[in-house]
């Protein structure tokens, strides 16, 4: 390539709409796709139909070496009412790299229910030490419930590092859990409630609104 | 392997495969003036070692008029025709 010129994919890389039971990469050696320079999201899962579909091992945004951007123009993976999708995983295998996107890393959105994030790199290089943020939030979350980013088990959490936003924006929405991630770096706040900038402090003796009840941020 | 859409013409994809249950493997799928490759059917598609979107290396966006990779459900309804009075 010469020059700076952005030929992708017109759409997104990867559409699954309304369809289930799809796998975008693996565990195997080689498995990985490679899903960057597209003029919308990297992969995008539509519909409450989408579902049991799972997303590993993919470099998303970047170049084969997952050392700089290509960045998808959009979010680098989107689920948009999807249901019980899982990106990553809790192997080293099952990461995807998720950074150098033009919007959020991750966008969870529309009613989506019950998918899993785990095990991801969001905003960094594939060492997982040096910066390449995603432009947007690492994660973001909008009128979407009981979703899952990190988790308990071994290997679940999520590096969420140098995104240009917070690490994890949730905009509306209940019953989503954030669990022992690993959130530094990012511009805004670790954890945030649409994308505000200063921490909402805990109070006593009042009843908060939003998708907390205010009761944030020890990020 | 790639598949260069290049000359394929105006509306033209990769490849469109129905049925479900397909697995792409290791393709670079570029320069087509709609989508890349169209999967219909049932679900259970596997993608792996593709480039979407960008060049063979690896290094530079190069893409499709449309989307890379479509997976979509149809649902194919079936018409009943009984009784005609």
């Amino acid at each position: 390539m010469t020059g700076a010129a952005n030929l992708g994919n017109a759409g997104q890389g990867v559409l699954i709409r309304t369809a289930a039971n799809n796998t975008i990469g693996g565990t195997a050696t080689g498995a990985g796709n490679l899903i960057s320079g597209n003029d919308k999201d990297g992969v995008i899962i539509l519909t409450s139909g989408a579902t049991g579909n799972l997303v590993q091992g993919n470099f998303v945004g970047t170049n084969a070496a997952g050392t700089l951007a290509v960045p998808n123009t959009l979010a680098g993976v989107t689920i948009s009412g999807g249901v019980g999708n899982t990106v990553g995983g809790t192997t080293a295998a099952a990461r995807n790299l998720v950074s150098g996107n033009a919007d959020a890393g991750i966008c969870i959105i529309s009613n989506a229910i019950d998918n899993i994030v785990q095990g991801n790199y969001v905003g960094v290089d594939v060492t997982g030490i040096a910066d390449l943020g995603n432009a947007g939030p690492g994660v973001f979350i909008a009128n979407s419930s009981d979703n899952t980013i990190g988790g308990a088990a071994t290997g679940a959490s999520n590096l969420i590092a140098f995104n240009h936003k917070a690490g994890i924006d949730l905009a509306s929405g209940s019953g989503n859990a954030f669990r022992a991630n690993r959130i530094t770096n990012n511009t805004d706040l670790g954890i945030t409630l649409s994308d505000t900038i200063t921490v909402t402090a805990n109070d006593l003796n009042d009843e908060d609104v939003g998708p907390t009840g205010c009761k944030t941020s020890h990020s | 392997m790639e598949l260069n859409g290049t000359g394929a013409g105006a509306g033209s994809s990769g490849l469109t495969i129905s049925g479900g249950a397909s697995t792409i493997d290791a393709l670079v799928i570029n320069r087509f003036d709609s989508n890349g490759i169209v999967l219909t059917g049932n679900g259970g598609n596997l993608i792996i070692n593709s480039y979407i979107g960008v060049n063979a290396a690896g290094t530079g966006a190069v893409g499709n008029g449309e989307i890379g990779i479509l997976i979509e459900a149809r649902i194919w309804y079936k018409a009943t025709i009984s009784a005609q009075m």
